[in-house]
């Protein structure tokens, strides 16, 4: 593999121990991907940042990378910790899970991370250019730059995106590549999308049945503020059930004007297709909780979702709504409403309840309106999910 | 018996020889199948269940599982409960950062066969020679 002057003096241990670190695993790992040359990035998102999820042994390696020296070599977000942060989950969990989350998260804004990220929708906080080379983790951020913004970025797993944070590079190989950025097929959704969960489910179905890159001829029906969430909210569920790290939107992504759909390969998906994810009820029992916000909602997006959910809400019998918001988020929660109607409003700022043992807070169920939540919810929260065609 | 592969490589140099005694993993994942407190295999399909990979060759025919995978093989290493060296047939990038993590080589691209054909107790080592790095097995039976 080609190593520039720099990478070879960084590998040396010339710019400190910490990037000495950094470039040795970044390049092992990217001659094992088959990478011929590594590539600067402009923005690194990092992964592995719920204790649930990394434990001792990763909070261990991330305080020896920081008494080394480490510091990001390149302006890096860092996705949200498990909820243990909030104020209304942290009772349930033990003292020591608390303040070892807390200890994951000072010791990446010690290593340079933003503080005020800490969120799975990056791109709110610096929305990437097209054609920029970016080293993010996070599928569903992954996703979202590569097809809406037509940036360039790998699925990078959780020490990678850090080393590459590190070291201002990642491989040069996969969705950097522009012949690796062609569509598979043509799928055509033949009814137009009303709301958040049909585009979660048609994105769930998406990746069960694409190639690699799907090419979506889909007609979204949504005032601006929520077709921006149900579109969000498709990636983010492409991205749960396949490895794809893209997706051109026709009309939307920036790479998909160029594209003669007429060789493609043609999947068309009707609404009966979707009945298996969307028929579900969850439950006969009344609901105690939803989850909105995966990917994170902002308080405005939320409040829209919530006024206009708020009589089916009702008569589901629902008790209280969870809303994921990005950190930045924070300072507004004050100004907005923690109760309506009888529903209790929670706001979980800079937390995700999927990456996060949600037993532990006695909860068996969480209905959600996100793809993404409720395939992953079963299998990292420990709990049951549906989706609610709520919204 | 002696097996012996020797391959180009450009991603790895050795500075000392390595021996040790073969621990073989039909498949492994190091998070779920490997204790991270003893080092010992855990789960029946390894085909190793209850060998310590801690001082061996680890040698896998397939990699499965999570990305944390490598903050556990980075924590054994600081136990001093990690192998000396690992052999694969195809390269998981989770454990190759483990492996630069921890130091130790891991090689990989190893064909099919030979992989197969090690057994858990041969006597391996593993050493420089040029441009090669080497492998020879030395069979119990």
């Amino acid at each position: 593999m080609y190593l520039s002057t720099w990478e070879e003096k960084a590998l040396q241990g010339e710019f400190g121990e910490a990037t000495s670190i950094a470039m040795n695993v970044l390049t092992k790992v990217c001659r094992a991907l088959k990478a011929e040359r590594l590539v600067e990035i402009r923005h690194a998102h990092v992964a592995g940042v719920s204790y649930f999820n990394i434990s001792d042994e990763g909070l261990e390696l991330l305080e020896e990378l920081a008494s080394k020296g480490a510091r990001v070599a390149v302006y890096t977000t860092a996705n949200p910790a498990s909820v243990t942060v909030s104020r209304f989950f942290e009772p349930f969990f033990d003292k020591n899970v608390v303040t070892k989350q807390r200890r994951v998260i000072d010791v990446l804004v010690s290593m340079g991370i933003d503080e005020k990220s800490f969120t799975c929708t990056p791109y709110k906080i610096r929305m990437p250019r097209q054609g920029e080379h970016l080293a993010w983790a996070e599928s569903s951020a992954v996703i979202y730059a590569n097809s809406i913004a037509g940036a360039r970025t790998n699925r990078e797993g959780a020490v990678v995106s850090l080393m590459a944070a590190i070291t201002g590079r990642t491989c040069y190989c996969g969705y950097h590549v522009s012949e690796n950025r062609y569509p598979t097929e043509l799928i055509e959704v033949e009814f137009p999308v009303d709301s958040i969960s049909a585009a979660s489910a048609i994105g769930l179905y998406i990746g069960k049945i694409t190639s690699g890159v799907p090419y979506i001829r889909v007609k979204i029906e949504l005032g601006s503020r929520l077709r921006d969430v149900a579109i969000r909210s498709m990636l983010a569920s492409i991205a749960s059930t396949s490895s794809s790290a893209l997706a051109l939107i026709e009309g939307i992504s920036p790479e998909a004007k160029k594209i003669d759909t007429k060789h493609l390969e043609k999947l068309a998906i009707d609404k009966k297709d979707l009945a298996d994810i969307l028929d579900c009820s969850c439950t006969s029992e009344g609901i105690e909780g939803i989850l909105v916000g995966c990917p994170h909602v902002d308080l405005d997006e939320a409040h829209e979702i919530l006024a206009s959910s708020i009589s089916k809400l009702k008569s589901l019998g629902v008790k209280k709504m969870f809303i994921a918001t990005p950190i930045f988020e924070e300072h507004r929660i004050a100004g907005f409403i923690h109760s309506i109607e009888g529903i209790e409003v929670i706001y979980l700022p800079g937390a995700c309840p999927v990456v996060s043992n949600l037993k532990a807070a006695n909860i068996l169920l969480m209905p959600t309106i996100h793809g993404k939540a409720y395939h992953y919810l079963p299998r990292l929260a420990g709990v049951a999910s549906c989706i609610l065609n709520i919204a | 018996m002696y097996i012996e592969h020797c391959v180009e490589s450009d991603y790895l140099s050795l500075d000392n020889t390595i021996e040790g005694e073969a621990v073989k993993a039909v498949v492994l994942s190091f998070l779920g199948d490997v204790d991270k407190n003893t080092g010992l295999i855990t789960s029946i399909d390894s085909g190793c269940s209850g060998c310590g990979i801690s001082k061996k060759i680890l040698v896998v025919e397939r990699f499965r599982g999570s990305t944390v995978g490598t903050y556990i093989l980075y924590s054994l290493c600081k136990k001093g409960l990690g192998p000396r060296a690992i052999l694969s047939i195809e390269p998981d990038p989770v454990v190759v950062a483990g492996a630069a993590l921890c130091g130790i080589p891991m090689i990989y691209e190893l064909p099919s066969n030979f992989v197969q054909s090690i057994n858990t107790g041969d006597k391996v080592k593993i050493e420089q020679r040029g441009k090669q790095v080497c492998i020879v097995v030395k069979k119990e039976y």
